[in-house]
């Protein structure tokens, strides 16, 4: 969520809530103040009924406004207020009263004056106050919308500027990392952290990348002689089985370090930009020669490969890196392949996909592209094919997914 | 003259090894550790063939190839060296050198890409290999089982020939594997499909000739012989 949308969400439920509060609190005085203000009015026309009574002798009974009775007794009612509730004979309804009592002597007659006047509930009250206030509220809520939005903008316009510098910004290449000041002084630290850290960060990444590329080629020449060594021993006729096995074991060892170490030059020249020629490529034409190179293969194994090429697939990227790239995935979808299945590959418009068979999923399908990750601990593989493969999708921008349905491993590359 | 071999390398362990093999199948090596000692001896006789490493103490091998291609254009220059940046294969095959090897690399291939090199450089009108019933045409690709046509994919082809070129030598899977599936194929998890290769050659031979020349070479590999 960006951070405007959350302050504003923020100042929504505040709003909300001081509206709630202010709304009560105003219904509340309202009420209050005019309760007083009733109570006076009663108060004071009681006192003028009983004048009128004293100069004019009578006053006439007006339900449910005045109600004037002559009492039997001279017990004298004291001056009492109350809420009270009638039945209006106009509206036909039950209504409340506020009203107010006393008791006078008038001309030797104990007269009981009511004052009763219609009283509001808190509800009507509300339903007459809270328009106004919420229009008030709503017009200030909507400025300083109108306004945070105004000024972050101009805030973050520098942030924002400095944020895609950021996204653009690779390690493999020796451009430094320059953001621009933002005359904010919590940015501007920001800024000149992030550009440290970042010239900390290339220069580790540098040393790491030269170091796994020159360990990898000092290691070529040991390699060759050990190789040669035991290749010149196997011609030899006189050996008894300990030895051969021992040769037999210092060799596959050697060959496996050799292929890890080419494996890693390859991953350090990727990332040293070596493959960087852009050539147009027909991945119809990729899948038609590799399948055809594997066919000795599918043929022997009973695979057969369904190709549904529902479109012509392009893209631009290095052809060295693309031939890598599927061979890599067809290699790992033929080796998963059990006999006598198809594997099915879908070329779409801007994606395609590699299917095989298999009986069980992948246990960590999240660590299959990671370099040396091997799911199946007895299977002789070197668990860096799909490492390949993912730093070639990565390189080119790419994203590939993998999936396990109805028995079907399923390898999708999104182009871009 | 056409089995000399020399050998600029300035790793000795390494020269040895390729000069006691290549000895031990039929080739005369001579060996030098620096580009003086290469261009004193290039001087004095022709060799088909120069195996050229590219550090050197003295200089970068690429310097040598034209001195070299100027005295004797005919010479195979193969280079082999640990730099595999494509750049440099690029620039060593401009420069005129005839076949790259990347180290560390199967001492058969060597044996393949000197035999393909000196048939291109010395014998090229003729491409007709021969072993008992079988004869290939290596320019026309095509194999010949007991005078019939058979007809072999690429690949079966491309370990046909290999085989052809190292008889009698014992060959690994992995040397085998590399040979047909190129180098980068040495960490793509499918050595193992070398052997669908192998026997499908196999079978093909033993139909149409009815012998079984690919003899497996127990805890080794394999060995073309009859």
């Amino acid at each position: 969520m960006k951070l405007i949308t959350k302050i504003n969400r923020s100042y929504f439920k505040y709003g909300l809530f001081i509206f709630i509060i202010a709304d009560i609190i105003s219904v509340s005085i309202i009420l209050h103040i005019e309760k007083i203000n009733t109570d006076e009015d009663l108060r004071n026309g009681a006192f003028q009924i009983s004048k009128i009574i004293n100069d004019h002798g009578n006053f006439p009974d007006i339900p449910p406004n005045y109600s004037i009775q002559t009492l039997n007794s001279f017990k004298t009612i004291p001056q009492y207020f109350k809420d009270t509730v009638l039945f209006d004979t106009e509206d036909q309804v039950m209504q409340e009263f506020r009203e107010f009592g006393y008791s006078k002597i008038i001309n030797g007659t104990n007269y009981l004056i009511i004052h009763r006047d219609w009283n509001d509930s808190f509800f009507d009250e509300s339903l007459e106050i809270t328009p106004v206030i919420s229009l008030i509220l709503g017009f200030i809520f909507a400025g300083l919308l109108l306004y945070t939005r105004i000024i972050s903008k101009k805030l973050w316009s520098t942030f924002e500027k400095n944020l895609n510098i950021l996204k653009n910004f690779s390690f493999s290449s020796t451009n430094r990392l320059h953001l621009k000041n933002t005359d904010i002084d919590e940015f501007d630290d920001l800024n000149r952290v992030l550009t440290k850290m970042s010239e900390r960060l290339q220069l580790d990444y540098q040393a790491s990348k030269e170091f796994s590329a020159n360990a990898a080629h000092e290691f070529q020449t040991p390699l060759a002689i050990i190789r040669n060594k035991c290749e010149n021993l196997f011609s030899k006729s006189d050996l008894d089985e300990e030895t051969i096995q021992s040769l037999r074991e210092i060799y596959t060892s050697t060959d496996r370090l050799s292929g890890i170490t080419k494996a890693l030059l390859l991953l350090a020249k990727i990332d040293h930009g070596l493959f960087n020629n852009k050539n147009t490529i027909s991945f119809n034409k990729l899948f038609q020669d590799w399948l055809q190179s594997f066919d000795d293969i599918l043929q022997d194994q009973n695979i057969s490969v369904n190709v549904l090429e529902n479109y012509q697939l392009k893209a631009q990227m290095d052809e060295r890196l693309s031939n890598l790239l599927i061979q890599n995935l067809l290699t790992n979808a033929i080796k998963n392949s059990p006999e006598n299945k198809t594997i099915q590959i879908e070329l779409n418009d801007n994606n395609f996909s590699i299917s095989n068979y298999g009986d069980t999923k992948i246990d960590q399908p999240e660590r299959l592209f990671e370099r040396f990750y091997k799911e199946n601990k007895l299977n002789n593989s070197s668990g860096i094919g799909l490492a390949i493969v993912k730093k070639i999708i990565d390189h080119s921008n790419f994203t590939i997914q993998y999936s396990f349905n109805n028995f079907k491993h399923t390898f999708t590359v999104a182009l871009s | 003259m056409k089995n000399e071999v020399l050998i600029i390398e300035d790793d000795i362990s390494l020269q040895k090894t390729i000069s006691d093999y290549l000895k031990n199948i039929g080739f005369i090596c001579y060996e030098a550790e620096t580009l003086a000692e290469g261009k004193k001896l290039f001087e004095k006789k022709f060799f088909p063939i120069v195996l050229l490493d590219l550090n050197l103490p003295d200089g970068v091998g690429f310097d040598y190839i034209p001195f070299i291609k100027s005295i004797w254009n005919k010479t195979g220059v193969i280079i082999i060296s640990a730099r595999d940046k494509l750049e440099d294969r690029v620039d060593g095959l401009n420069l005129g050198a005839d076949d790259y090897l990347v180290k560390p690399f199967h001492l058969s291939e060597l044996n393949a890409r000197i035999s393909a090199l000196l048939r291109r450089n010395f014998q090229p009108e003729c491409c007709l290999l021969k072993f008992n019933e079988i004869e290939i045409d290596t320019q026309a690709q095509i194999v010949k089982l007991n005078d019939n046509e058979v007809e072999f994919s690429r690949k079966e082809f491309d370990l046909l020939l290999f085989f052809f070129e190292n008889q009698k030598k014992v060959l690994t899977k992995e040397s085998l594997f590399e040979h047909v599936w190129g180098e980068n194929s040495a960490f793509m998890d499918n050595s193992d499909f070398i052997y669908t290769h192998i026997n499908r050659l196999r079978k093909k031979i033993k139909t149409h000739t009815g012998q079984n020349y690919i003899k497996t070479v127990h805890g080794f590999g394999y060995k073309f012989e009859s």
